[in-house]
């Protein structure tokens, strides 16, 4: 009892405590409620209740270097078999032939009209339903998602670039019929377009939409664009590529189209990342 | 690093893969038995965050999993059940591929380990002209890669010769303070030699889950 | 090596509620799971007490640890007092809604602090309790919430009076005055019932 009563009174001094008088009784009352401890099933339920607003572990990332970059570029290149860069070398073969052919005209035309398809079927490549095993394996490092996208990416797009130079160099050589800096960026709108789409689609939907979806919308338009040419140059008396190549250096249409395309195709690039880093946060 | 998994259940379609299974593991060996098809590969995926369970959660040193995910995954070391590597890779050109996006900064863990399985004569060979043996080798050395605090190895010594087994069980016994291992095997010497618990699954749930010398005591001439 | 939950040995801490709520804010379930083994029972009492009223008290129990999680600010340097302000606070809060007013007065006028008699009508609800906790309970909620907190913080919880003050935010010389006055207060009221059983007996 005498505890009980010191509980009561600590702190207080002793005038205080003289002044309170007999407390005993207070005291015995006081101590006699002896509540229960909740039980094991309300405190797990208790805890069930606060899981979810327990924080997310952040363990501090470091930011990728750029050697570090470096390195994981340089890592993707095995997962590139032979084919992929020969393909890429019988483009530029194809392009030297066309030169043989109508390096002034035609080749202009095709390299407008078929690199950017190039791009989106390295694109499809890079990302083709790799072996079930080595994607899991990817999913369990401390590379996100978007990294590995986008470091296979830079490779396709280097090497692509590398090839477009080849051919904008064949092409300066044969003296053009258009604007070089109207062609990159007739050839650029849509290389850019189509790769945000074939990255996109790769992400969300697999492979397979993503070499479809480019191929079918760039095969469109391209017809589209031919059979206008077939349309007007007998009227205007040229070459369907001849009239083909002028509306590419003069109209402001397909100037405009081109900057948007580029535009599109840069946010394509930037959701396609999002989307795999979203992907990654959820199990599957 | 603790692994806790409460009240994990996972079917596919309507067959049940794992009901209800409630395991608490701390570091060190444990070996996953049962019988084909009693939710060994299903649980092991699920721990390896690869698969979300139908119902229940699993905790890795106190953090659920749900919500830690990218941190949760770059810990783990995982060596599939089917190891489907593309065919040109070679061994040392798929470690140092894995190596580097688990920010490993030295090569010469990549070296340790292909010596340390044996892999040195074949590391340049493409996988489609290695033996089953060699590819699991190889599996088993990319999971130890960045020395992981959670190692789940599924089939860990199948289409192993004994001398390849004897090398795989040296590199599992080096310490490492807090680390778990979990792996699934059909072969009781394994379990002996190697453990000191085990679980048991069967039909998806858990029927003994304890120390490997109470097993035969629990389950007699149950074989797996 | 399997464990079916975690133990403590013998009732000693093994870690201190600072470093486990450290852990709790980076996330781990586990810490989380101990701090709550450790103060649920604590808090339950601390608001059933406060509050009168067992369910209310469980739902404040649980916005308490809600707000422990979602805290933003820096750690504090001494864990459970903070724990035990948070938690008066929202009975605090609770009881300030209109929803909730009741007639007793929950904000006392300090300055009387005169001699002080318990009305009787207060003192026959105290008669009509059956069991001790009933009767505790009728006696506890006769007092000005302020005087009440004091007493349960310092005889249920064994918190200092400095600790109190730091719960409470009302000085030192403050605390030691409800406390003083909030005493003679139940002492009165448990004198005044039982001079009422005396008449009700003869």
């Amino acid at each position: 009892m005498k505890d009980a009563i010191d509980r009561l009174t600590d702190g207080l001094d002793e005038t205080h405590r003289q002044a309170l008088g007999d407390l005993s009784a207070l005291a015995y009352l006081l101590e006699s409620d002896v509540m229960p401890d909740p039980g094991q099933e309300d405190v797990a339920r208790l805890l069930e209740a606060l899981e979810p607003c327990l924080p997310v572990h952040t363990a501090p990332r470091r930011p990728r270097p750029p050697l570090g970059w470096l390195r994981l570029v340089r890592s993707q290149f095995v997962l590139f078999e032979s084919s992929f860069w020969l393909s890429g070398a019988l483009v530029l073969l194809l392009g030297l032939f066309i030169t043989t052919i109508d390096g002034h005209e035609l080749l202009p035309l095709a390299f407008v009209m078929l690199s950017p398809l190039l791009v989106a079927a390295g694109v499809a490549y890079a990302f083709r339903p790799e072996t079930r095993t080595l994607g899991e394996l990817e999913r369990l490092t401390a590379t996100s998602t978007a990294e590995l996208l986008y470091a296979r990416l830079a490779l396709v797009l280097a090497f692509n670039l590398l090839i477009a130079l080849l051919l904008l160099f064949l092409i300066w050589l044969e003296g053009p019929q258009v604007l070089l800096w109207r062609l990159v960026l007739a050839w650029l709108g849509p290389m850019l377009a189509l790769t945000g789409l074939a990255l996109f689609t790769t992400v969300r939907w697999g492979s397979l939409v993503s070499s479809l979806l480019p191929l079918g919308l760039w095969g469109s338009m391209v017809l589209l664009g031919w059979r206008e040419a077939l349309l007007h140059h007998i009227a205007s008396g040229m070459t369907a590529t001849s009239w083909l190549l002028v509306e590419i250096s003069r109209s402001n249409p397909v100037l405009i189209g081109s900057m948007l395309a580029c535009l599109a195709g840069i946010g394509l690039l930037i959701l396609s990342g999002r989307a795999a880093s979203s992907e990654r946060q959820s199990w599957n | 690093m603790e692994l806790r998994i409460q009240g994990l259940s996972r079917s596919y379609g309507s067959q049940a893969a794992l009901r209800e299974v409630t395991l608490d593991l701390t570091p060190g060996t444990v070996a996953l038995l049962g019988p084909n098809g009693s939710g060994k590969t299903t649980l092991l995926r699920c721990m390896a965050s690869l698969l979300q369970p139908d119902t229940g959660r699993l905790w890795f040193d106190g953090l659920p999993y749900a919500q830690n995910l990218p941190w949760l995954r770059s810990q783990i070391g995982y060596l599939p059940q089917e190891l489907d590597f593309p065919h040109n890779l070679t061994p040392r050109q798929l470690l140092e591929y894995i190596g580097t996006l688990k920010n490993i900064p030295e090569a010469d863990q990549v070296e340790h380990l292909l010596s340390t399985l044996g892999l040195e004569s074949v590391a340049d060979r493409p996988f489609g002209k290695l033996s089953g043996g060699q590819i699991r080798l190889t599996g088993i050395a990319q999971a130890f890669l960045g020395t992981p605090s959670l190692l789940l190895l599924d089939e860990m010594t199948h289409g192993l010769d004994v001398e390849e087994r004897e090398r795989v069980f040296a590199l599992a016994r080096k310490p490492s303070p807090g680390r778990l291992i979990v792996f699934s095997t059909h072969d009781p010497p394994d379990v002996e030699r190697f453990t000191e618990q085990a679980i048991v699954l069967q039909q998806g749930r858990v029927i003994f889950s304890g120390k490997t010398e109470d097993l035969h005591h629990h389950i007699p001439g149950h074989h797996f | 090596m399997l464990i079916e939950m975690e133990v403590q040995f013998g009732g000693a801490r093994l870690e201190s509620d600072e470093q486990m709520y450290a852990r709790v804010r980076a996330g781990d379930r586990t810490a989380l799971a101990g701090l709550v083994e450790r103060y649920v029972g604590p808090l339950l009492k601390f608001l059933t007490r406060m509050t009168g009223q067992p369910q209310m008290a469980e739902d404040l129990v649980q916005e308490t640890f809600i707000r422990l999680l979602r805290y933003c600010g820096s750690s504090p340097q001494c864990f459970r007092p903070w724990i035990y302000q948070i938690a008066r606070n929202l009975a605090r809060d609770t009881f300030r809604s209109a929803a909730v007013r009741r007639e007793t007065d929950y904000l006392p006028d300090e300055d009387q602090e005169s001699e002080w008699m318990a009305d009787p009508l207060e003192t026959e609800n105290l008669a009509l309790q059956t069991s001790d906790r009933q009767q505790v309970n009728a006696l506890l909620q006769n007092l000005p919430a302020r005087q009440r907190e004091v007493i349960v913080l310092r005889f249920y919880q064994e918190l200092s009076l400095e600790d109190i003050s730091t719960i409470t935010g009302a000085p030192l010389g403050t605390v030691k005055s409800r406390l003083f006055h909030g005493l003679r207060r139940a002492r009165m009221i448990l004198e005044q019932e039982e001079v009422n059983q005396d008449e009700r007996c003869h």
